[in-house]
């Protein structure tokens, strides 16, 4: 199918899937009341006809049918499969396992989309044990500024400066565009200079001198502690040939610290 | 003619003119194989003004009643009319006073305009238009890597790390995806960054240099890219540290950029993008804040043409803005978010000296809207007829760079010489 023959179908559906929420929407001037989740319904607007959502028919009743069209998208095989492939590419890996979206899928729909389960079916999987998938994520800048800031007990002052380096890197903080929200996936945010700038942030905060930011007092010890569940000969060898006031920075800057 | 009439006039038939029968033609493939190898060599430099410029008044309607109608404390008066009046293009058309720098390059014919081009979606959000003249995939959201990149990808891989240029603090959008580029940060005071130290640096070279995974290729691309623009530049920062110092940063980004390219052969593209053309309130006409910002710019490409020298022969320069303002001046002495606007072309291989795109003027009927500019060039028509021409790129390639794009606009055939 062409791409444009795609965008007419999703078109389509999403005027079809749309007609059972019309009426539906955010109270604008507070004088209305409101449902459970603050949204309004508004049965004069409302498209009455019946509609055909993936394979259902939903008779014209009004609020109700989007109940009704929000538990058929729920319940739906590729949701199970879209939120679990997200979790695990968010604690695993950019690609993550096959086998391990399908068993989440799997528990996703036995269990209604409950997530606790889901999760314990994620980390009681052998997959998520593999050596294969420790350290093996990008950190995105959101995840690499604090958790650079965390790891060392650091306190924000004033968060302008960090704040700034999220726009810097391209990820300000709440501003993403799209509603799928920021990737983090290595190819999104691994680029030379996005690299260097990291490292010369992170031997700024070492140093004590990142403006807004008190460097918590943390030795390079502890800090390699609680970050690292192994540290490559080539960091360790570095880090002993460091300095002991520049470690931390050096840390923060390692390979290592780049990835959770 | 028949076969036998054309072997008869070329002397094939008899085969006494066989030689210079051949003459002519081999010299033309000799000039095919030249030109083959100079259009490696093209390069192209993006400027994108964000916060949509006033394209009105860059490049003025004078002759047409209805800009003063709609203007009447912001508009630029007509040539000669006072001191900051706009410099006589053609056809009734006059350029903002403050691009006087290029003036002379009009008049050289190495610099046009096409009127009333841009992006076809309607979207009247900076961040939403800038994203999608920077994708280069109007109105959708799939497509996540920038044009320039993907051109980056369809240009011979030379393994230079500054083939791009990005002059700037952040990698923009139309600069993201596969392809590798340098940022450089113009600055006329050099801040002392963790990795200007060499002890600092060795030490990191050794945690990153000896891997084999994608952080340590990042890492010495990096250093790599770093050090040639240092090396490059180096005779340039120094002159800059010992003058006065500017207040706008980017008010040297021409020399330097210019100049880098001229000593680096195998820069291909570069990109700057410059702020502050956002102007709601108190605009100015010839003389204000439109006029301060265009000034930084006019002496800034004025500069990047000068200090580019002998490259400039080679090189494009496209100046675009991710929409127009609004034909009429608002309550507030400004212009608001508009559609159509003008881009600014400056190249040594183009037909500058005419302007280009269709004009309909301003009356009410002719606006889009009612309220702005139409767009009847598309943005990536100007770019395609470009980069097309003057890199070699096959239809195929064109097609990797704007996709879904067909290009049935030929009215910008001759724009390139």
């Amino acid at each position: 199918m062409t791409p444009r023959a795609m965008a007419r179908r999703a078109g389509a559906r999403i005027t079809e899937y749309g007609g059972g929420l019309i009426g539906l929407g955010p109270d604008g001037n507070g004088s209305k009341s409101v449902g459970e989740f603050g949204a309004y319904f508004d049965a004069n607007r409302h498209d009455f006809g019946s509609k055909n959502v993936l394979g259902h028919r939903i008779a014209g009743s009004g609020e109700k049918e989007i109940e009704q069209v929000l538990d058929i998208l729920a319940k739906h095989p590729s949701t199970a499969k879209h939120i679990c492939y997200q979790l695990a590419q968010y604690y695993l890996a950019d690609e993550p396992p096959a086998s391990l979206v399908s068993k989440m899928s799997d528990t996703y729909l036995k269990q209604d989309g409950r997530i606790d389960k889901i999760l314990e079916t994620m980390f009681n999987s052998n997959e998520f044990w593999d050596p294969r998938y420790i350290n093996a994520k990008f950190k995105s800048p959101y995840r690499f500024i604090v958790s650079a800031l965390r790891n060392t007990d650091s306190h924000l002052t004033d968060p302008t400066a960090t704040a700034g380096y999220l726009r810097q890197a391209g990820m300000p903080l709440y501003g993403c565009l799209t509603p799928d929200g920021y990737k983090n996936t290595q190819d999104a945010w691994l680029n030379p200079d996005a690299l260097l700038n990291r490292i010369n942030i992170a031997a700024t905060i070492g140093a004590g001198r990142y403006p807004g930011v008190t460097t918590g007092n943390i030795t390079a010890e502890s800090l390699a502690d609680t970050f690292a569940t192994r540290l490559s000969d080539q960091t360790s060898a570095t880090v002993k040939k460091t300095p002991a006031n520049q470690r931390v920075g050096l840390l923060l800057g390692s390979p290592e610290f780049m990835k959770y | 003619m028949t076969r036998r009439d054309f072997l008869a006039k070329t002397g094939l038939a008899t085969g006494t003119l066989l030689c210079s029968g051949l003459a002519t033609p081999i010299e033309a493939w000799a000039q095919i194989g030249n030109s083959k190898t100079a259009a490696t060599d093209s390069k192209l430099v993006v400027i994108f003004l964000r916060g949509a410029v006033d394209g009105l008044n860059v490049v003025v309607p004078y002759a047409d009643p209805n800009y003063y109608a709609m203007r009447p404390r912001i508009a630029v008066a007509a040539p000669g009319q006072d001191n900051a009046a706009c410099l006589p293009l053609s056809n009734g058309f006059g350029l903002h006073p403050s691009l006087g720098p290029i003036y002379p390059l009009w008049q050289q014919k190495k610099l046009t305009f096409v009127l009333n081009s841009g992006s076809p979606d309607p979207t009247r959000s900076h961040f939403e238009a800038q994203d999608y003249m920077e994708i280069g995939a109007p109105g959708q959201h799939i497509i996540t890597s920038g044009w320039l990149n993907r051109l980056l990808s369809q240009l011979p891989d030379n393994k230079s790390p500054v083939r791009a240029l990005n002059v700037g603090s952040t990698t923009p959008r139309i600069l993201q995806g596969k392809s590798t580029s340098a940022t450089y940060a113009p600055s006329n005071k050099r801040r002392r960054a963790a990795l200007d130290n060499e002890v600092v640096e060795q030490r990191f070279q050794q945690m990153y240099g000896g891997r084999a995974d994608s952080l340590g290729a990042a890492y010495s691309e990096g250093i790599a890219a770093r050090n040639t623009i240092n090396e490059k530049l180096s005779n340039e920062q120094m002159m800059a540290n010992q003058g006065a110092l500017p207040a706008n940063k980017f008010s040297s980004f021409g020399r330097q950029l210019g100049s880098l390219i001229r000593q680096e052969p195998k820069v291909q593209v570069g990109f700057v993008a410059l702020g502050g053309f956002d102007t709601h309130v108190n605009q100015g006409a010839g003389k204000g804040q439109l006029a301060n910002q265009l000034t930084t710019v006019g002496q800034g490409l004025a500069d990047l043409v000068q200090a580019l020298g002998p490259a400039f022969a080679r090189t494009t320069i496209v100046v675009m803005s991710e929409f127009g303002r609004t034909a009429r001046e608002n309550g507030n002495g400004g212009t608001d978010h508009g559609h159509g606007n003008v881009m600014w072309v400056l190249g040594g291989n183009i037909n500058g000296g005419r302007l280009w795109g269709k004009w309909d003027g301003l009356s009410a009927g002719r606006l889009n809207e009612n309220r702005d500019m139409p767009v009847s060039t598309d943005y990536r028509t100007v770019v395609a007829q470009i980069i097309g021409e003057q890199m070699r790129l096959s239809q195929s390639q064109l097609n990797t760079v704007f996709p879904n794009f067909a290009r049935t606009d030929r009215s910008l055939a001759d724009l390139v010489v």
